[in-house]
């Protein structure tokens, strides 16, 4: 198997991981502590590769591996998040708007009424989410190329110009007998 | 004469490695840069009276960070769009980018070292924190920072290192030396 696809089964494994866990309502919360779960999932994925490597993984090897691993867990989320966006008519992203809105004290009323009422409108609210998920892909990608990077500095304890495999010592050829003597 | 040669070749792959890892640095530099011009635009913008845009910076922010006005920055009375650890954070990921760590690189064990020692230090912060032991705007804000460098310091590494043995390079180099061994 190529290095790509002994990439797969790790970044699918902390993908669909990091995933369900940043889309699940109480646990989500997580994420606040800078991407917990992003950078565990990265992480998760690093270790699983470097296990499975029989040669000495490179912080080159975990960039691709981290940025593999943030795409499927933003799939992931997008799969629990968008039907759930659908299913309450965008009150969430009316949630969050009125939870950024609390950071400004000072708008006046009615600037407040029309980002709320913006934000509630079907096109509106389905727009911002679109940009929100985009938004989610590149700090996913970056955080689990993040993870990823930390997994292998943490895990990879094999040095580079070592011998990569376990292979058993060299034994050298034993000299054959010699022929009878008649 | 060959001495000659292998020290122009070695010149040309130090120098070609270090032109692909100041590239990554700018990069990096420049992506993490406008992360932070975000972050201070936010309660500028809000001061400005630009509402609408503020309100989507805060609002794209709210998806990574908790933004409890107690724990962020504020700039003439609007809080930036990220907390405290966060914002030291994101400074230290451009750090890190501008100015790398060496010793961060020189050996496997330094490397875990220093890793360990940047997660351990903000871990110890989150739990103080969170048990009421320790309430410090600068240690969330100096753990945060030391984290970003150390992990934006790996992240130029790794990235440079893919683009240096990317496949489609690989492929080159390739087809390269069959067409010198064709001729």
């Amino acid at each position: 198997m190529n290095e790509e696809g002994r990439m797969l089964k790790p970044a699918l494994i902390g993908g669909v991981l990091l995933g369900i866990l940043s889309s699940l309502p109480v646990i989500s919360i997580f994420n606040c502590v800078c991407c917990a779960w992003v950078v565990a999932g990265g992480v998760l994925a690093a270790y699983l590769y470097v296990k499975a490597s029989p040669v000495l993984v490179t912080l080159g090897r975990a960039v691709p591996l981290g940025l593999l691993t943030g795409i499927i867990g933003t799939a992931i989320s997008a799969l629990f998040l968008i039907p759930l966006h659908f299913l309450t008519g965008g009150a969430g992203v009316l949630e969050q708007l009125q939870q950024a809105m609390s950071q400004m004290p000072n708008v006046p009323q009615e600037t407040r009424q029309m980002l709320e009422s913006l934000a509630s409108r079907e096109g509106a609210s389905t727009l911002i989410y679109a940009f929100g998920l985009i938004f989610m892909l590149l700090i996913y990608g970056l955080f689990a190329m993040a993870g990823s990077a930390i997994g292998v500095a943490i895990f990879e304890k094999r040095k580079p110009g070592s011998p990569s495999v376990d292979l058993p010592p060299y034994q050298p050829p034993v000299a054959p007998p010699p022929p009878p003597q008649e | 004469m060959a001495p000659s040669i292998l020290r122009a070749v070695r010149g040309t792959i130090m120098r070609q490695s270090h032109r692909a890892d100041s590239r990554t640095r700018i990069l990096f530099a420049a992506a993490w840069g406008t992360v932070c011009v975000w972050i201070i635009a936010a309660p500028f913008l809000a001061l400005h009276s630009c509402h609408t845009t503020a309100a989507t910076i805060y609002f794209l922010f709210s998806c990574i960070c908790h933004q409890i006005p107690e724990r962020c920055f504020t700039l003439s009375g609007y809080s930036l769009a990220v907390c405290h650890r966060c914002a030291g954070m994101y400074f230290g990921f451009l750090l890190g980018s501008l100015y790398g760590i060496r010793v961060l690189h020189r050996s496997v064990r330094a490397r875990r070292l220093m890793v360990l020692t940047a997660i351990a230090l903000m871990l110890l912060d989150v739990l103080a924190s969170a048990g009421g032991l320790w309430n410090s705007t600068a240690g969330r804000a100096a753990t945060g920072l030391l984290f970003g460098i150390v992990i934006s310091s790996l992240l130029v590494r790794g990235v440079s290192e893919f683009l240096h043995e990317a496949p489609w390079r690989q492929r080159t180099t390739d087809i390269s030396q069959l067409k010198g061994g064709l001729s």
